[in-house]
């Protein structure tokens, strides 16, 4: 895990571009603490960004010590609304592998 | 529209400043707003509380910088997006945090949100709450979706969720009152054997059951044939309402829990419960309408009115249940909680937060009371009808007319009950589309159509490579005839405007026929000789004059019925009623011609024609066949085509003469206030784009395809207000006085002729066998309008008589500045009221 954030980190400083991220599936973490997980399909030059098929994560309201999940279709999420975006190993390594090896 | 696609509405490649209060893009203004400013931090529950970071985030990898980084490279200022992606379906799009758009912010009191569903209720809490769902559920037909009616209700949510989620046990138990996701651990157990508990388990959960086994037939209905969102949402916020479970299971257990009622000891309030109960069981059984076998022209004695068939009677029970409930006042508060906005913040949701939606209870009632009275009414009507002309004309006024003001669920059982899967025409056993199709031409064309029973016999001289092309032409023009009338009868169903689109699409499909069949017959008539010969000898064709009369038919009523939907502008009008006068007597010339001509030809083939053929045979197997033959064209086909040949003459062509008068004479008028200067229909709104050629062109567009007959030019639109010489007339006020005395007889020749009808409709036996003449029926109150609408065109004439001679010394008076023109509704859709007021000075 720490290995990649690594790369990750160093990643920054080599050129991607947005289009690489586009198709992934985006882990948004937003302000209010929600989470939502769908397909990146449209990002602007402000970093607000338009997910599809998006499923979001909040607390049950009817029972506050379990999550609850519910579609809620294609989303556009402003980018200050935005705490951080994850995705996983395998997506973040599709992404960023042949980068890697340019580093390397 | 959220942020992110104004943007892209707007353009790619403008630039947009961020974190502006709000920012100018061409046209469009977005509004910027920081966090702070769209949450409320009293909504915000945090997931911290339950660590859902380090608990869900396993496994992934933090790029927040890596792509808000990547961004630098995009130089153009356009966005960048998939590929597979329609920038346009963005507008979709919801925004998160913020308050308007995203249903995740909703506020909720603790009491909505806590709201136990299994708690008991007293008799008056659940006879609210089961009223306050006889209301929800025709606001949800009422252009409303289910999110924000019934669904609001947290039973019905409990239930269809519960439903989902126990796949064992019987109905009852799967559709369990108790909500799962509630924390109940710290609350007080309800003592079960309670009454006040079972009206909540068995009463409220029995209602429940049946009302949404009637929602589920209703979104059956209206994804089969209603139009979605036009008609009915249809939106379910993926339920299921109870689709495995059959009506009749439904049914039981509302059986089941009346009897439970009337054996429990509720002393006040147990007739209410049942009477609602009743009524969602009367809702369930709208099902077997679409089933139901009509017994089509099974009946000889036309005159006899037969009263609903029995099975029918719960449409007269649920009326019954709605005069009941509907004479209650309802003043008890409904649970608090029991109704919210909790299903929109809770379940999938595409859309943004909405009000829950709740018409007026007596409009509630209404809507219910017209759904029962238009089934009873187009079903009862339906028994009655014993001849072909019946149906059509059933279809024609009674449905036509009256179906698009009727509930929206009516419309669709009644086009469910009117064509069924297998193309049968009410379900009777005896006519399919294809019978529908021959007796549809016969009606008009007369009956024993040479060409349509087209057989080896009648090709027995024809070389077999011609034979087997015949054949297979036959067999396609019959499969597109039958095409073509399906799709007529799926006008019926839908709403007005459908109709209208409908119909237009119609006339394409008439006019390829009308050339096709045209062909056809020539090409049999010569090549074999087979068709209908008129008594002069020469080819009547029999199919493609049906084609031609139901075509012009259709041409005259799409252009009519624009007016009662408003489609045209006020300029517009006179260029819509010199159309229709000029199709209709197109049609009066066909139908008094060519049509009149079909049937004395098949006349004078069975009077002449065939008995001089029995003549010339040899006397033998051949000839007593001819005339066993000929005794049925006497017996049988020779009453039909005279039956046929005096409806036709009676009502059909005197119909068409009358109306035509009262076209010609609201033309005439329409040009007599041009001539003045009082209305424009030559050069259009003062402030348009375009010239009133475009405007015509624009209006005739949906009959610019069809062939025959052409549409007039624009010069012979423009040449029309000259026909009558009021423009250039040296004396106007003599060549307009003396056209308001013809127009005026001519008004009064069509009223003649109408009121002629109506005594026809009712008196004449080769008439009224031809409708059904019963309570329901609107033929008579059709014509009735129409007179009346005649009436108020005389005075409205007599009213510029009056004028004229006010000012017959100077008549630049009449204009604008003194006069101006009303349009209001008519007593006939197709004739709005249009009058001269005077204005004060």
């Amino acid at each position: 895990m720490s290995e990649v954030q690594e790369n990750s980190a160093n990643l920054v400083k080599i050129d991607v571009t947005p289009d690489k991220f586009i198709g992934a599936n985006l882990r948004i973490r937003l302000t209010d603490s929600r989470l939502l997980t769908g397909i990146l399909t449209v990002i602007d030059p402000f970093g607000n960004i338009l997910l599809s098929n998006v499923i979001e994560t909040s607390v049950d309201r009817l029972n506050p010590k379990n999550f609850h999940s519910r579609d809620i279709g294609l989303v556009s999420v402003p980018r200050e609304t935005i705490v951080n975006i994850k995705v996983d190993i395998k997506t973040h390594k599709n992404i960023f592998a042949t980068r890697i090896e340019v580093l390397r | 529209m959220s942020k992110i696609m104004s943007q892209l509405a707007v353009s790619e490649n403008i630039f947009v400043h961020r974190h502006e209060t709000h920012v100018q893009i061409g046209r469009v203004r977005i509004f910027g707003y920081t966090v702070e400013e769209i949450v409320d931090p009293e909504t915000m529950i945090s997931l911290d509380q339950l660590n859902i970071e380090s608990d869900a985030d396993e496994g992934f990898v933090d790029i927040t910088a890596e792509i808000f980084g990547s961004l630098d490279h995009i130089t153009d200022n356009k966005v960048v997006s998939s590929h597979l992606f329609q920038l346009l379906e963005g507008t979709r799009a919801v925004e998160v945090l913020n308050k308007q758009l995203d249903t995740g912010l909703i506020t909720l009191s603790e009491k909505e949100l806590q709201f136990n569903t299994a708690d008991p209720q007293s008799v008056q809490s659940v006879i609210s709450i089961q009223n306050r769902l006889l209301r929800l559920l025709p606001s949800w037909l009422n252009n409303s979706s289910l999110p924000v009616t019934v669904l609001s209700c947290r039973y019905v949510q409990t239930i269809l969720e519960n439903f989902a989620y126990y796949q064992d046990g019987s109905l009852s138990q799967r559709c369990s009152l108790v909500d799962r996701r509630l924390a109940l651990d710290d609350r007080k157990q309800p003592i079960e054997d309670s009454v006040e508990y079972q009206l909540v388990h068995k009463v409220l959960k029995a209602f429940i059951i049946g009302l949404c086994k009637f929602i589920r037939f209703s979104l059956n209905v209206a994804t089969t044939v209603l139009y979605e969102e036009e008609d009915v949402t249809t939106r379910t916020m993926s339920l299921d309402f109870l689709t495995e479970v059959p009506s009749m299971a439904a049914i039981d257990e509302i059986n089941h829990t009346i009897e439970w009622i009337l054996a429990s000891n509720i002393e006040e309030g147990a007739d209410v419960l049942i009477a609602q109960l009743k009524l969602i069981q009367s809702l369930n059984h709208l099902e077997v309408v679409v089933h139901m076998e009509v017994p089509l022209f099974h009946d000889s004695q036309g005159s006899t009115y037969k009263k609903r068939p029995a099975f029918l009677n719960f449409l007269v029970d649920g009326l019954g249940q709605i005069e009941k409930l509907s004479a209650l006042s309802y003043t008890y508060p409904t649970p608090e909680g029991a109704f919210s906005k909790f299903i929109q913040l809770d379940r999938e949701n595409k859309t943004i937060p909405y009000e829950i939606y709740e018409i007026d209870q007596k409009d509630a009632w209404a809507s219910l009371h017209n759904l029962f009275e238009s089934v009873d009414k187009f079903t009862t009507q339906a028994h009655n009808v014993v001849n072909f002309n019946q149906l059509s004309n059933f279809l024609k006024f009674d449905i036509g007319q009256s179906m698009s003001g009727s509930n929206v669920i009516a419309r669709g059982i009644f086009q469910l009950y009117l064509i069924r899967d297998d193309r049968r025409i009410l379900g009777a056993q005896t006519v399919s589309l294809g019978d529908f199709c021959i007796e549809s031409i016969e009606n008009i064309s007369g009956a024993n159509t040479n060409i349509l029973s087209f057989d080896d016999l009648q090709l027995s001289n024809v070389k077999p490579e011609i034979r087997d092309a015949l054949k297979g032409k036959f067999q396609n023009l019959m499969m597109d005839l039958e095409s073509c009338l399906f799709h007529n009868l799926t006008i019926y169903g839908s709403n007005p405007c459908r109709q209208q689109q409908l119909i237009s699409k119609n006339l394409l499909l008439w006019d390829t026929l009308q050339a096709a069949w045209e062909s056809f017959e020539v090409e049999c008539f010569q090549l074999c000789n087979i068709g209908d010969e008129m008594p002069s000898g020469d080819l009547s064709m029999s199919v493609s004059s049906y084609i031609y009369f139901s075509k012009l038919s259709q041409m005259l009523e799409y252009a009519l019925t624009g007016i009662s939907l408003d489609i045209y502008k006020d300029y517009e009008l006179y260029m819509i009623y010199w159309y229709s006068s000029y199709i209709i007597q197109m049609i009066c010339e066909h139908a008094a011609g060519r049509m009149a001509e079909v049937i004395n030809g098949k006349i004078n083939y069975i009077e002449k024609s065939h008995p001089k053929k029995i003549k010339k045979v040899k006397a033998g197997p051949k000839k007593e066949q001819l005339k066993q033959l000929q005794q049925y064209y006497q017996s049988d086909v020779l009453p039909q085509l005279i039956q046929t040949k005096n409806y036709n003459q009676l009502y059909r062509v005197n119909s068409l003469v009358a109306m035509s008068g009262f076209l010609d004479a609201v033309g005439v008028y329409l040009v007599m206030l041009s001539s003045f200067g009082i209305m424009d229909f030559r050069k259009g709104p003062s402030n348009s784009l375009t010239t009133m050629e475009n405007i015509y062109k624009v209006r005739m567009k949906p009959f610019s395809s069809i062939g025959v007959p052409s549409v007039p030019t624009y010069e012979q639109y423009e040449a029309s207000f000259g026909h009558l010489g009021l423009d250039t007339s040296p004396s106007k006020y003599l060549q307009t006085k003396g056209l308001i005395g013809i127009v005026q007889e001519r008004l009064q020749a069509s009223k003649t002729q109408f009121k002629q009808l109506i005594n026809d409709i009712k008196e004449n036996e080769n008439i009224n066998s031809q409708f059904i003449l019963n309570e329901h029926a609107t033929i008579i109150k059709w014509y009735d309008d129409i007179v009346k609408s005649l009436i108020s065109y005389s005075l409205e004439f007599a009213n510029l008589s009056k004028i004229l001679e006010e000012h017959k010394d100077d008549l630049s008076q009449i204009n604008t500045q003194h006069y101006k023109v009303k349009i209001t509704k008519g007593y006939h859709k197709y004739f709005p009221r249009i009058s001269i007021e005077k204005l004060s000075t």
